[in-house]
């Protein structure tokens, strides 16, 4: 080294010889690589720390001897000789082989010492080790690759907000649902896509989440590539730094369209079901009702006629005459008796006919009485014959026998604590007909209640109007069959058939 | 056989129903017995009258189908006017299928009832008639001689008295013999009439 006082007092030179040390000490001890060069690129100083990385001695390093430090392809010759005819300060990153022959990354920056004429006289320069940076930044890098795969080829729509609320990225599946690039729907692009009609409550949503920082859910119509407006189901979690800090969103959408389609489709079926269950039990209770009236009806028209006849013979008999005559005013009063049992009646729709698979209604009336089950805590098991032969009825008519017997069945199981409540049903086919058995594990039926089951207004139920089982009767007739209660060990056993076809 | 006024057999479960149709049934000079149920009906004397059976197609325990479909496999041949305060065409078509003469909707004119019995009631007649003739010629044949029954199929059959005598191993003049006889026992002027009797007696003509 050339750098040390000249022409300066003993004294000084002393306090200067120190100043320099204490320079040196400096230099050689901060946890980096300093180095000067002169304006052609050489040498003239390097610390210790580049000698002690290096393994280089001093006079290897110097002049161009540095170089060998350097991994053959970082040797920056061009970059150097560009800036060193610039002179403008030099920031590169390179790679440096230790003194066991391992290489790592450095950051090498180097700024030039001009005199009084602006003329370059040296460059200062650092040579820092950046190796745990770089592998940090590479496994940013890679991390972030490996989110973009996953997120790309994920089958939901993803995006992220920053703090500001601006979206910042979204997926593949997003720009390929929206057919939208990705400059249009970044910061508030994407919410030119939501229906108008969905667009305040979703930014609603949005904004006051995220003010919050609390998770959302919602739903909103977004239109598609192909101009189609489809739900979305949106699902938007804030993220945090690890130090806490709010770090902004990240979401999930899924196109809930058929779901929402198939949701509304069993609405509206159950909807239907009820309405016709009302309609059909009025209808079937006019039905049962109709039987009640008809008798008296008879006895009325066949009295009358006995005594128009009579009459019209010449010589009626006045005994008999007055008999029939006092008959047919009972009959009126008991047949006047059983409509003022029944306030409103209801047309009796036309049953509508065909060809049925016994098993397909009890599947349906299975799952529309999934949630009563559940309910009621009943366990439900379904024994279906395959190959059962069709038979001939409506539909909407035989849905509701299989509903009253499987309701019948749950109801007469709510008091069972202390044992299981079981509720089976088996199709079969015997002889020329399809046979449905209702089973349950209920407290079953007395002779004296199973003899009147079937009995209009008959009921074991508080709140039971007594019908269901007599309407059910006539519509299981009506279709040509039986309906029976059997004996059973346990709880009671409905069954019925119909003609197979 | 003689020919006592017929019996109408009601089975309703209403009783005005069942009186009602009494009354006008007995005032056209029928003779009526009501049953409020079929275990009712099945426990009556059964009588060598013609008679038929006005039954509801609802009854308590048992369907009028059913009752007509047990009563045809115990050999009941009892004709069925069924009434019903259902008009249910398919039920019907069942109940006229399996033999009954009528099906009324209730409430029913009372003309269509009296004819509906009526006609019941004349094939009840023809049934019995035809039964008690079959039950006649049954006598008859169950008069001929082991022989005479043996010779009979081959005879209704078309052969020949030689034909028969080869197939029964005897002689003509013999087989002459039996076939005279037979012919008077059976009461059969010709041999047309005897095949139109083993007819009905379900005997099958002989063949090779």
């Amino acid at each position: 080294m050339s750098q040390t006082g000249t022409n300066t007092h003993y004294s000084d030179a002393d306090q200067a010889s120190n100043v320099i040390e204490g320079l040196r000490l400096i230099i050689d001890t901060i946890p980096t690589i300093v180095w000067r060069k002169l304006p052609d690129g050489s040498a003239d100083f390097l610390n210790r720390n580049f000698l002690e990385y290096t393994g280089l001695s001093l006079e290897q390093g110097l002049g161009w001897g540095w170089m060998n430090a350097f991994h053959p392809d970082d040797r920056l010759i061009d970059e150097w000789r560009a800036a060193l005819a610039a002179e403008k300060p030099f920031e590169k990153e390179a790679r440096l082989r230790r003194a066991d022959g391992q290489y790592r990354w450095f950051l090498i920056r180097a700024v030039p010492q001009r005199d009084k004429q602006s003329n370059v006289v040296h460059w200062y320069g650092t040579t820092s080790d950046i190796e745990d940076r770089k592998h940090a930044e590479a496994e940013l890098r890679e991390s972030e690759a490996r989110f973009r795969l996953v997120a790309d080829s994920a089958p939901v729509m993803i995006w992220m907000a920053g703090t500001d609320k601006l979206c910042t990225y979204f997926n593949k599946a997003w720009i390929d649902f929206t057919g939208r690039s990705i400059d249009r729907e970044l910061g508030n692009g994407w919410a030119d896509g939501v229906d108008p009609e969905d667009l305040q409550q979703c930014l609603d949503t949005y904004i006051q989440s995220f003010d919050r920082r609390e998770l959302f859910r919602m739903g909103y119509r977004l239109r598609r590539h192909d101009g189609e407006f489809r739900w979305i189901f949106d699902i938007g979690v804030p993220r945090f730094h690890p130090d806490g800090s709010f770090a902004g969103y990240i979401g999930s959408c899924t196109d809930v369209t058929e779901q929402r389609r198939a949701e509304e489709r069993l609405r509206r079926a159950q909807e239907d079901l009820t309405r016709v269950t009302r309609v059909v039990t009025m209808g079937e209770l006019v039905a049962a009702i109709a039987h009640e009236v008809n008798q008296p009806l008879t006895a009325i028209v066949t009295n009358a006629n006995y005594c128009e006849r009579q009459i019209a013979g010449g010589a009626p008999h006045l005994g008999s005459l007055r008999e029939a005559i006092s008959e047919i005013v009972n009959d009126g009063r008991r047949a006047s008796s059983v409509i003022s049992r029944i306030r409103t009646l209801l047309r009796k729709g036309v049953p509508n006919r065909a060809e049925l698979d016994i098993n397909q209604i009890i599947s349906e009336v299975a799952i529309f009485l999934r949630d009563e089950l559940i309910r009621n805590d009943v366990s439900f098991r379904s024994d279906l014959a395959p190959d059962l032969p069709s038979v001939f009825g409506d539909h909407v008519q035989l849905q509701q026998v299989l509903i009253n017997l499987l309701v019948n069945g749950i109801e007469a199981m709510r008091s069972i604590t202390h044992r299981p409540r079981r509720l089976q049903i088996k199709s079969a086919k015997v002889h020329d007909e399809v046979l449905v058995q209702v089973q349950d594990s209920g407290m079953g039926l007395t002779p004296e209640q199973a003899k009147h089951i079937f009995e209009p207004f008959f009921t074991t139920k508080p709140e039971g109007i007594g019908m269901g089982l007599s309407i059910s009767r006539s519509i299981v007739e009506s279709h040509g069959g039986r309906l029976s209660v059997e004996f059973a060990p346990t709880g009671a056993l409905l069954q019925f058939t119909l003609p197979a076809q | 056989m003689i020919d006592l006024a017929p019996y109408v057999f009601v089975v309703d479960d209403d009783p005005s129903v069942c009186r009602a149709i009494q009354r006008l049934v007995e005032s056209v000079g029928l003779r009526v017995e009501l049953f409020g149920s079929v275990e009712a009906f099945l426990r009556r004397e059964p009588r060598d009258i013609p008679s038929c059976l006005v039954l509801d197609v609802r009854l308590p325990g048992i369907s009028g189908l059913e009752f007509q479909r047990q009563l045809a496999q115990t050999g009941i041949a009892i004709p069925i006017v069924f009434i019903t305060a259902h008009g249910d065409i398919p039920i019907s078509v069942r109940a006229m299928k399996a033999g009954a003469v009528e099906f009324l909707t209730k409430p029913f004119h009372d003309q269509d009832l009296l004819d509906a019995i009526q006609l019941a009631l004349e094939r009840d007649r023809t049934r019995r008639i035809q039964e008690a003739e079959v039950a006649i010629l049954r006598e008859r044949f169950q008069s001929l001689t082991t022989r005479q029954q043996e010779v009979l199929p081959l005879v209704v059959s078309g052969r020949h008295n030689k034909q028969i005598a080869a197939e029964i191993g005897t002689s003509e003049a013999t087989v002459k013999v039996h076939r005279s006889q037979l012919m008077k026992k059976m009461w059969a002027s010709s041999t047309a009439e005897l095949v139109r009797m083993s007819e009905r007696l379900g005997i099958i003509p002989w063949k090779e």
